[in-house]
């Protein structure tokens, strides 16, 4: 199936650029062409060029607040990961991930090949959205090297997709909840208990450092937060929280870089500092992913 | 049995409710054998024949391909059967010959090439190898669809009003294409409202009326039924009659 699915992939997205090419010999899809791209050079590229021009520092965050955001934001984005995924349970939204093409369910559907393929080919396809996604941000961010865009759109993509495989796992997960099988039933509430325990170890960590004393301050809730999650049980079970969000450095640094005029950043966020550490950041998503996949899809 | 149906049922979820399409149905279908499957709009035949192709989970009952349960045994099932369903859905952006070869990496095809090029030439598709769905009339992407169904050798052929859009040359090529596999051992299961198709092909005719079958067999078998022996003798006026839409005749 998966030579199959490469090939309906590769063979469609040829002749789509075949077919866009051959319709520029009409002058209206030309001056069209023309137009979009003069927009993208003077928009994206032109602007990349200026490398010497930088803003000044815009006021922002004390010195303080930076140290508190040093040590505790990539427990705070993994807190907030969380309290996302735990959100994505309650709220309605459809990944969109097992909507299939009429031609699809007309000649993969009868096909021998499991649904697991189906939903493999499904995750493929979605890929070339993701992809162009992925490279959007990456353009538009200020950035000093093609290294930190290339770094930018990878991790980008890599936290598009687990989302997009985490939404159709909660959508399948949902319907096997309400399903007469009572086996489905138990393997929906897996996930849904993993989660629930997860959420509840946090709390009441959150819970205990807060009610001994009240926070001095945003920077001391800060600083608090990222103790107690970077600590004992809570930190084990953020992990993949934290792994997920981690290659979001270099885009949280570019802004930074913006808004304070700072060109420096290899000290702002601890072990983020390097081109080799921000790529490492990026290899923790793989296994979160594909545990995504297999608890959800290989169910 | 090449095909085997037990007490089929499927149900569609409406935000009013739970609605029966089809409802305990059960029939077989031996290798060489063609059954014509007819019935009023709404009777019930595209959802078995989608549940027949994998496409549509059965709510209840069972479905055999050749002894393969489709849902417990779903790959060996499947790789036994061709659906050739009535609306041509194509890949937008794969020409005729990408289609085939699709076709072929999904079950394996052997002797593809050979087996291509005479399918391509018996449906009139030579030359059209390159064009993409756009570039084709209805007609001819119905030929692609009954093409890609063809090209490999399945024991069971599904065809879903298989000469909708067809010219008559087409209709009468599609006609013998069908009876051909019928004699190579093929069994075959075909809805149609041209009931003259369905006399002039099939050995057997199932009729389906609001999700259930009100009659089954050969059509001596059935003008030989006696509600419905004075029903006529086409097929036409039997299923008038199964259906309870014959117009009882004005007396003077």
């Amino acid at each position: 199936m998966l030579g199959a699915s490469l090939y309906i992939i590769g063979c469609s997205a040829r002749n789509r650029v075949r077919a866009r090419l051959r319709r520029l010999r009409e002058p209206r899809y030309l001056i069209g062409a023309i137009v979009g791209a003069a927009y993208l050079y003077f928009s994206v590229f032109a602007r990349m060029g200026r490398r010497g021009r930088r803003a000044g520092p815009r006021g922002g965050p004390s010195a303080a607040t930076l140290e508190a955001l040093r040590s505790g934001a990539p427990a705070a984005v993994g807190l907030a990961l969380l309290a996302a995924t735990a959100l994505g349970w309650l709220l309605p939204f459809d990944s969109g991930l097992l909507d299939f093409s009429q031609a699809e369910v007309q000649f993969l559907f009868p096909a021998p090949v499991s649904r697991r393929s189906l939903l493999v080919h499904r995750m493929m396809r979605s890929q070339i959205g993701i992809l162009l996604g992925s490279i959007i941000p990456a353009l538009m961010v200020q950035s000093f090297s093609g290294y930190a865009r290339l770094r930018i759109s990878i991790a980008t993509w890599l936290i598009l997709s687990t989302a997009k495989i985490y939404a159709t796992g909660v959508s399948l997960a949902r319907t096997r909840l309400t399903s007469s099988d009572a086996r489905a039933r138990r393997v929906a509430w897996l996930p849904l208990t993993v989660l629930g325990s997860a959420c509840a170890i946090v709390a009441i960590a959150l819970l205990r450092a807060f009610r001994a004393a009240p926070p001095d301050g945003a920077r001391d809730a800060i600083v608090r937060i990222g103790t107690v999650v970077s600590h004992g049980l809570p930190r084990i079970v953020l992990w993949p929280f934290v792994a997920l969000a981690a290659p979001l450095g270099d885009l949280f640094e570019s802004f930074l870089k913006r808004d304070l005029g700072v060109k420096d950043m290899g000290r702002l966020l601890p072990g983020h500092g390097g081109l080799m550490d921000r790529l490492d950041s990026l290899l923790p998503v793989a296994p979160v992913a594909y545990a995504l996949l297999t608890l959800f899809v290989g169910a | 049995m090449a095909i085997s149906v037990e007490h089929f049922g499927r149900t569609y979820t409406t935000a009013t409710g739970t609605v029966p399409a089809v409802d305990d149905l059960s029939f077989q279908v031996s290798a060489g054998e063609i059954v014509g499957l007819i019935g009023p709009n709404g009777a019930g035949k595209t959802t078995t024949l989608r549940a027949l192709a994998g496409i549509l989970r059965p709510t209840s009952g069972h479905v055999r391909i050749d002894g393969h349960d489709l849902v417990a045994d779903p790959i060996e099932a499947k790789r036994r059967l061709a659906f050739m369903p009535d609306e041509p859905h194509l890949f937008e952006y794969l020409t005729v010959a990408e289609h085939l070869r699709l076709v072929a990496r999904l079950y394996a095809v052997e002797d593809f090439e050979r087996r291509s090029r005479a399918l391509l030439g018996e449906l009139e598709l030579t030359g059209k190898e390159d064009s993409l769905p756009a570039e084709l009339s209805r007609g001819m992407r119905q030929k692609v669809v009954i093409a890609c169904g063809l090209v490999r050798s399945a024991t069971t052929l599904l065809f879903d009003e298989p000469l909708t859009g067809l010219d008559p040359l087409g209709i009468r090529r599609m006609r013998e294409t069908i009876t051909s596999r019928a004699r190579e051992g093929a069994a075959i299961l075909l809805s149609s409202h041209l009931l003259h198709l369905v006399e002039e092909v099939c050995t057997r005719v199932m009729i389906m009326d609001r999700g259930r079958k009100v009659a089954d067999g050969t059509f001596d078998e059935l003008r030989a039924r006696a509600e419905l022996a004075q029903a006529g003798s086409s097929l036409e006026q039997i299923f008038l009659r199964v259906t309870g839409h014959d117009i009882p005749s004005e007396q003077p």
